[in-house]
């Protein structure tokens, strides 16, 4: 038998936050306009990231989700590890760097690993370019 | 001790499409239902296979670099978000083919989207591109 829960906000048990709150992967969300229900786990990002690759490869200001750690591969060229796998290789993974003035581009190359992301960084004169400010998300089913 | 709620379907109270979560600093609280991507897809156009997607109901391989992102459930109008990033590079010429910046929604509906990635460098070609990746925000119908 199917069950309906009725509620206008979610927190914790303790009722202080939304920290310890788990969601099995099957549950649906009524959509914005009650006419369809979304699957709830999907449409969550597994992922995300803001970093600088310039002088040395870091998260800023502690602004990541899911990320173990970042290998500066080259210049314009690194790869997020993931802490929490995908199920598998084909992650929708996005990338976009912010200081434009370069005419910086970015691209993601999946890796083939359920656990790493790749991402470039190149100048408007297609070169290998470091960026300041590099935002990636990935979504997909964690394994 | 922990506590375990087994449920199918979340559903506000005052609006049924309307759920808050305490957000993480439990200062603020944030909309469940609008945080949710509501469409996500990898997408080799080169072999027209879809690789992994979530509320994609079918993808039509419109014409070269052009493709249709067709919904399963509808976005409730047009004006959605769309975040399209291409996954692959190649340098032929002066062209570099990649999605960087170029992959772009050509038109949006409610039951779809078109998307078109072209060359960067001088010529602006439509292109195939074997990896596309895809991720909409917005209103669900």
């Amino acid at each position: 038998m199917s069950s309906q829960l009725n509620v206008d906000t979610i927190v914790d048990k303790a009722g202080s936050g939304g920290t310890n709150v788990k969601i099995a992967n099957n549950a649906v969300t009524v959509s914005e306009g009650g006419n369809a229900t979304t699957n709830t786990v999907k449409g969550l990002a597994k992922a995300w990231v803001h970093f600088t690759t310039v002088s040395s490869t870091a998260v800023n200001n502690n602004m990541s989700f899911n990320i173990s750690s970042l290998t500066d591969v080259g210049t314009g060229n690194t790869t997020c590890n993931l802490s929490n796998a995908f199920t598998n290789v084909s992650i929708v993974a996005h990338f976009n760097v912010g200081d434009g003035a370069n005419g910086d581009q970015s691209i993601v190359q999946n890796n083939g690993t359920t656990s790493t992301i790749n991402l470039y960084c190149f100048n408007g004169s297609n070169a290998n370019h470091d960026s300041s400010c590099c935002a990636a998300s990935g979504f997909g089913d964690l394994a | 001790m922990a506590s375990q709620l087994k449920v199918d379907t979340l559903t506000g109270v005052t609006t049924a499409g309307s759920i808050d979560v305490t957000g993480e600093g439990n200062s603020t609280t944030t909309n469940l239902q609008q945080g949710l991507a509501k469409g996500w897809l990898k997408f080799d156009q080169d072999n027209t296979t879809a690789d992994d997607s979530h509320n994609v109901s079918s993808v039509t391989d419109v014409s070269t670099g052009v493709f249709n992102q067709n919904h399963s459930n509808n976005m409730a109008n047009a004006n959605y978000s769309t975040n399209i990033t291409s996954g692959f590079y190649r340098v032929i010429g002066t062209n570099r083919e990649d999605g960087g910046g170029t992959g772009v929604p050509d038109i949006t509906s409610v039951a779809y989207f078109d998307v078109r990635y072209n060359s960067s460098g001088s010529t602006y070609t439509n292109i195939d591109m074997t990896s596309n990746t895809t991720v909409i925000h917005g209103d669900l119908a």
